[in-house]
């Protein structure tokens, strides 16, 4: 195992499944990607592109129908919860647990003793600035806080690869920026490798290497286009030229696809959407 | 603030008020020249007989049966009901065949059955142990497996992804998850083993506070019968205290 070797490769990967109503469903087609170590590269796409699908894929949660995912040459064929760990776009945190008990549950589950399992939370809640909250229950924190443990928890596993699929989406736009500054923040000190699912342009900008564009379903990798700004990012990223320039090409790009997923969708009676 | 307190003081003046109203048609109905006291008695009457019935031979007797009984039948329908309701609730098939099954049970008026439980088990306490478990067991089982069958997928998939193990998810995640709704299954499960032990006790017994009931009516001894109601009122409301309570320990450590 090399260090230049891809941490994650993607290739030929194809997902389709039969609905309840019995239509077959090409969810992606041919999809082909590697993702170089310390690497962040987002996803964009359409609604139903399978951009989630394929995010669920190299985690192991969903099995492929064709095509294979390696992490560092190894086949995926289930979880990986050290090598893997996942940052979902509901609110998945358990609600009958204290936050702390939720960043620790992974550990519980792989053994780790109480203390040391207290110590790994309680220096991850730090990281994500939320270590004052141990104590409380998800219901008393906001919904960007709370997507802030979920990363936390995540981290708690201490996995090389991190896979986020809109995570923020839920939020409003204000929470969203800052949430993604400071996520970039933390994860730069983290060296981990990301791939981000968003819906957002501007976030996928500030926050990306790459930039993959998947085309309407089937999903299908479009264009991959890079960022070259330099890191740490400021906020002032967000109203540099290159910064409009790159958000306007991601715009032209997306554009076409969500107007042929739009039409194929009113075709189909939008049934399926 | 203020005029919350304010407020609950009015609901509970209200609810006095009504209870007191009760009581005074109570006392007004059972004067003389007004309804037959062979029917009702008189509310001072009743509350004579109160201490006489509790210094009676059996008086302790029957009611440590009743009570015996009741934690039986609620022991009975717990287990049962929980244990049914996880093994059916785990496995989605199971749980679409079962489900509806368990929901239509508790429409079936099980009473029909307590002869057969009579013939089954003998008129002493195991009869009534074992019909208000019956009666308790239903919507206990019923409502876990339906607690268990609406935990948000979302919940086992951040398990899953955390590298939880079968065993693990259903300790971890289904069970806590399933948790307040079982809960309520086996409050109103509790409450379903007391009337049925009581029932059963007023059909057909030969000890018991349900047995004391039914003796008073048939002898005409409607003070007494007034009396054994009322510790039977009593044992409930301490039953559903305990039950309660029992909920809201664990409730406060969740």
């Amino acid at each position: 195992m090399t260090r230049t070797e891809p941490a994650i490769t993607a290739s030929d990967v194809s997902m389709w499944y039969e609905t309840q109503r019995g239509e077959q469903v090409n969810a992606l087609d041919t999809v082909s990607l590697d993702v170089r170590r310390g690497e962040f590269l987002s996803l964009i796409g359409p609604s139903g592109c399978g951009k989630s699908t394929l995010l669920y894929i190299v985690g192991g949660l969903r099995r492929q129908s064709s095509g294979q995912v390696s992490l560092d040459g190894q086949r995926v064929t289930g979880p990986m919860p050290t090598k893997v760990g996942f940052v979902f776009q509901d609110y998945t945190l358990f609600p009958w647990r204290t936050i702390i008990a939720n960043v620790e549950v992974g550990l519980g589950f792989r053994g780790v003793g109480r203390r040391e399992r207290r110590e790994i939370a309680t220096e991850k809640l730090e990281l994500v600035g939320l270590r004052g909250f141990a104590d409380a229950y998800p219901g008393e924190l906001s919904g960007g806080m709370q997507q802030r443990v979920a990363v936390a928890r995540a981290l708690a596993m201490d996995p090389e690869i991190l896979l986020m699929d809109e995570p923020f989406g839920a939020l409003d736009e204000q929470t969203r920026t800052v949430l993604g500054e400071e996520l970039a923040r933390i994860l730069e000190k983290t060296g981990k490798t990301i791939v981000f699912v968003t819906h957002s342009l501007s976030e996928a900008v500030f926050l990306s290497d790459r930039v993959v564009v998947m085309s309407a379903r089937p999903g299908r990798v479009k264009e991959i286009l890079a960022v070259d700004a330099a890191r740490p990012r400021e906020s002032g990223f967000a109203t540099a030229p290159e910064f409009t320039q790159t958000r306007n090409r991601l715009f032209e790009l997306l554009h076409e696809e969500v107007r042929a997923a739009a039409l194929a969708e009113m075709q189909s009676g939008g049934l399926d959407a | 603030m203020r005029s919350r307190r304010k407020e609950l003081l009015t609901v509970a003046a209200i609810q006095l008020g009504l209870a007191a109203v009760l009581v005074g048609l109570w006392f007004y109905q059972s004067r003389p020249g007004r309804v037959s006291r062979i029917l009702l008695p008189q509310p001072e009457d009743v509350l004579a007989q109160l201490p006489e019935i509790v210094r009676e031979a059996g008086f302790w007797e029957n009611l440590r049966v009743t009570a015996l009984e009741v934690a039986g039948a609620f022991t009975l329908a717990a287990i049962a009901g929980l244990t049914v309701g996880l093994l059916v609730g785990r496995w989605r098939p199971a749980a679409r065949i079962a489900s509806p099954l368990l929901v239509w049970a508790q429409t079936v008026p099980i009473i029909l059955f307590y002869p057969i439980c009579i013939l089954m088990f003998g008129i002493g306490p195991m009869s009534k142990v074992v019909f208000g478990g019956v009666y308790g067991f239903f919507p206990v089982a019923a409502t876990t497996v339906m607690a268990l069958t609406t935990v948000p997928n979302r919940y086992l998939t951040v398990a899953e992804s955390l590298g939880a193990n079968r065993r693990q998810q259903v300790a971890n995640v289904l069970i806590p998850a399933a948790r307040p709704l079982v809960l309520s299954g086996v409050r109103i499960g509790a409450a379903l083993c007391l009337i049925g032990v009581l029932a059963g006790e007023i059909l057909g017994s030969t000890r018991g506070i349900g047995y004391q009931i039914a003796s008073s009516s048939g002898g005409f001894r409607t003070a007494e019968l007034y009396a054994y109601i009322i510790v039977a009122l009593l044992l409930v409301a301490a039953f559903n205290i305990a039950i309660t309570r029992a909920d809201d320990q664990r409730a406060a450590r969740v």
